[in-house]
């Protein structure tokens, strides 16, 4: 009898669209498609999770198809800025407008109807920014909301007390400069701003513990010499990204050693909405790529020093048409996840592209590095995660047609199927220049629910002079019911990591696997894989 | 129903565990699936030319009355016929002819009535022919139509293409004979394959032995070949190996 011979591989590693095809015929752990999944913490390709509207099936839009410039989780709901208006809610059904006249002692919600509004005529993207427990409002219930939407005045937002009674407050710096602000952050014990509209290369600190004062003590501002494109607070450091070179200001508290330093003067940073903290370090959509700030303090202009470098390919599209995109980004921390969109205005719902990077350790070095894949069908216009009243991580996003979303919830987007593709590199079982056949493929697979995978299998670098076999279906993987879930008479038993076996046809010096669907069925997780192949000639 | 070729190619596919074809494909089909498409057809000349008289490559109705399965008519005069009218040159003609299967008749031809002449015609060498019969036949030739009569023999032309009749025919008959057609590649994924179904395993045996071949697994590549030739035996006892005139039981009663 021919000799069966078995392969594993595992799934880790994420997208590698980098390496050669040689060189990636022996690291058959990663993706050169990896759409609509996500590198899961514990290992292997999870289809991601869906999107649904926040307020489900009673969901109401803000304003209209206005597009959400901002969102951020604050209270017990969200706050999200919409054309000239800002709103909140606790459920997505009722929106109060809260830029209203609200006077020193507030408005109750049932008297906010009726209270002017203080249009916001030149509304732009909107960052929002928490101060707790700031000079004057040391009591309050839930901080102080910091909304700064571009060209308009910089708002402070709360709610005082609870139920009923409580009020809400909406107040406007009318000071001075900042006449605006575009950028915000909280650094040090000072609010942070940036004016990009009438000071964009000055950043603007508040009195200490004092988010309501830019004039009095601790206050003041500093000028670099590029336009500034976003700030970060990162340590004992406020890092000032520029559209060419990126700083630091130091010392923030301490008036004779208050200083700026060079970060990098030979690359700038793409988009302020692109910067985020995670895994202890900052990272940011460079010039160049997704970098980390202490890669970039250690080997500034260096390649090397970007953590995207396996996704340089796609980022270099995204780089050369970054002035077409509204970018939006968020971490999610029970994930270890960067999650970054780029969504272009004049394209289609179903074709808005983003970026997955997971922090995870390298299987073989053990050393922290992010593993990449992408999302396709989330319009994202604003994006922000936080805690909700419980203390659970949770994430929204707005659109471009002014719909709200719980991120990362549900098994659809909003309804709409997903569409999800786990590719392999081609894999030469260990020779290049065998052919083989392939018997069968045993897929460790963790469902959550039921699942409709497709499986496609290509020889030869899907090569033209073979005949390829057809796209199959992995069949029905049984999964577990949980206590509490499962129905008597429907759930079924199953492992919580069933291994499934796929009969294969075909042969070749090498074989791709794409795993793929477009469904709304649960998520799943593929761990990798076991292949039979029977080895043959070197024709 | 007979077997396609798409449907004997992708036997072999499923055993190889490769990919089958579809109509689609079928022409289009490269690397081994363009092998296996060759070698069922070298599979198929190859049990072809095991034997000259497989009956599915015979000629037209081998239940014709006069057990032969086509028949030429004769010209009044005339020595040579073809033996394939219609084939341009050796490359379309009959693959083999049964040489005693000849047989005269004027049964069908327009115009006779009974009683009919009949008879065989026996077949006999060139040389023998030369010798004994062609300056006759010559000379009756010569002479004219009163001297011609109805031919008893025949014989094979140099290029065997053609039988001559002696002596020369005096009116038209028939003359019926059996012969087989020369096999023809398989080439659409419709065309049929002539091998009845219940043989089809033989072919498929064959075609595996080179497939395994090609795939170099020679343990798998023996087996097949042994069960094609053991296939191959058993097609041949029960296609063309005469059934015995006498039956003779042997076994003693005590």
């Amino acid at each position: 009898m021919p000799e069966l011979l078995p392969y594993t591989t595992v799934s880790s590693g994420g997208l590698d669209l980098s390496a050669p095809p040689y060189e990636l015929l022996r690291t058959p752990n990663v993706a050169l498609l990896l759409n609509n999944f996500e590198v899961a913490v514990s290992g292997g390709y999870r289809r991601i999770n869906g999107f649904t509207l926040y307020g489900t099936t009673s969901a109401t839009r803000p304003e209209g198809a206005n597009k959400i410039l901002g969102i951020e989780p604050y209270a017990l709901g969200v706050v999200v800025c919409v054309d000239t208006s800002v709103y909140y809610s606790e459920d997505g059904i009722t929106w109060l407008q809260i830029n209203k006249d609200t006077t020193s002692g507030g408005k109750t919600a049932a008297q906010m109807p009726a209270t002017a509004a203080l249009d916001r005529p030149n509304q732009g993207r909107a960052q929002m920014k928490m101060m707790t427990a700031p000079t004057g409002r040391t009591t309050t219930t839930y901080g102080v909301l910091n909304v700064a939407t571009g060209d308009d005045n910089l708002a402070r937002f709360r709610i005082e007390g609870t139920g009923g009674s409580r009020t809400f407050h909406w107040e406007e710096y009318t000071t001075g400069a900042p006449t605006g602000a575009t950028y915000i952050e909280n650094h040090e014990k000072h609010m942070c701003v940036v004016d990009s509209v009438n000071a964009p290369s000055t950043v603007y600190y508040s009195n200490n513990n004092d988010d309501s004062d830019y004039t009095g003590t601790g206050s003041g501002s500093i000028v670099v010499p590029e336009k500034i494109v976003g700030i970060k607070s990162f340590r004992s450091a406020l890092y000032i990204f520029c559209d060419t070179a990126i700083y630091k200001l130091v010392n923030i508290n301490d008036a004779s050693t208050i200083a700026i330093e060079t970060v990098t003067a030979r690359l700038g940073c793409v988009s302020g909405y692109t910067i985020q903290e995670i895994g202890g370090d900052l990272i940011f959509l460079a010039t160049d790529g997704l970098r980390t700030i202490a890669g970039t303090e250690r080997i500034s202009d260096v390649e090397l020093g970007t953590l995207s470098h396996k996704i340089q390919p796609l980022l270099k599209d995204i780089l050369d048409d970054s002035a077409d995109f509204t970018f939006a980004s968020t971490v999610i921390r029970n994930k270890n996840q960067y999650r970054l969109f780029y969504t272009n205005e004049s394209n289609e719902y179903v074709t808005q592209k983003g970026l997955i990077g997971t922090l995870r350790p390298n299987l073989e070095t053990g050393t922290m590095a992010f593993e990449w894949s992408t999302t396709l069908g989330i319009e994202v216009s604003a994006l922000a995660s936080g805690s909700d009243a419980g203390g659970e991580e949770v994430s929204y996003h707005g659109d471009l047609d002014g719909y709200v979303f719980t991120h990362d919830s549900g098994s659809t987007f909003n309804g709409t199927n997903i569409v999800y593709t786990y590719q392999t590199p081609d894999i030469d079982f260990g020779d290049a220049g065998l052919g083989k056949t392939l018997h069968y493929m045993l897929l460790s697979i963790k469902p959550e629910g039921a699942q409709d995978i497709k499986l496609k299998v290509s020889y030869d670098f899907n090569s033209p002079s073979l005949v390829q076999p057809a796209q199959q279906d992995v069949g029905t993987v049984s999964f577990p019911s949980y206590y509490g879930t499962g129905v008597y008479g429907t759930a079924t038993y199953g492992s919580i990591t069933p291994i499934k076996r796929v009969n294969l046809r075909g042969s070749g010096t090498s074989a791709a696997f794409k795993f793929s669907g477009v469904d709304a069925n649960p998520p799943f997780t593929i761990t990798g894989f076991y292949i039979t192949f029977v080895p043959s000639d070197r024709r | 129903m007979a077997t396609t070729y798409l449907a004997a190619v992708n036997m072999i596919l499923k055993e190889l565990n490769e990919v089958e074809l579809s109509s689609g494909n079928f022409s289009s089909a490269v690397g081994i699936h363009a092998y296996t498409k060759d070698m069922i057809n070298k599979a198929y000349f190859e049990i072809v030319n095991k034997e000259e008289e497989w009956p599915f490559l015979i000629e037209g109705d081998p239940e014709e009355p006069e057990m032969g399965s086509l028949y030429i008519e004769t010209v009044v005069g005339q020595k040579w016929y073809k033996l394939k009218t219609a084939s341009a040159d050796i490359r379309s003609d009959f693959r083999s002819v049964d040489w005693d299967t000849f047989y005269l008749t004027e049964y069908g031809v327009t115009g006779a009535s009974t009683p009919y002449i009949t008879g065989e015609l026996h077949f006999i060498s060139t040389e023998m022919y030369k010798k004994y019969y062609r300056d006759r036949d010559n000379q009756s030739l010569y002479a004219g139509a009163t001297t011609y009569d109805t031919p008893v023999r025949i014989f094979r032309s140099a290029d065997s293409r053609s039988f001559g009749v002696s002596p020369l025919p005096d009116k038209v008959y028939r003359i019926y004979f059996s012969a087989w057609v020369q096999p023809t590649a398989l080439s659409a994924h419709s065309d049929e394959c002539v091998v009845p179904d219940v043989w089809m395993n033989v072919l498929y045996d064959k075609a595996r032995h080179y497939l395994w071949l090609f795939k170099k697994d020679m343990e798998q590549a023996r087996e097949a070949k042994a069960d094609f030739k053991e296939g191959l035996a058993k097609m041949r006892r029960n296609l063309i190996d005469s059934v015995p005139d006498d039956m003779l039981d042997d076994r003693v009663r005590y």
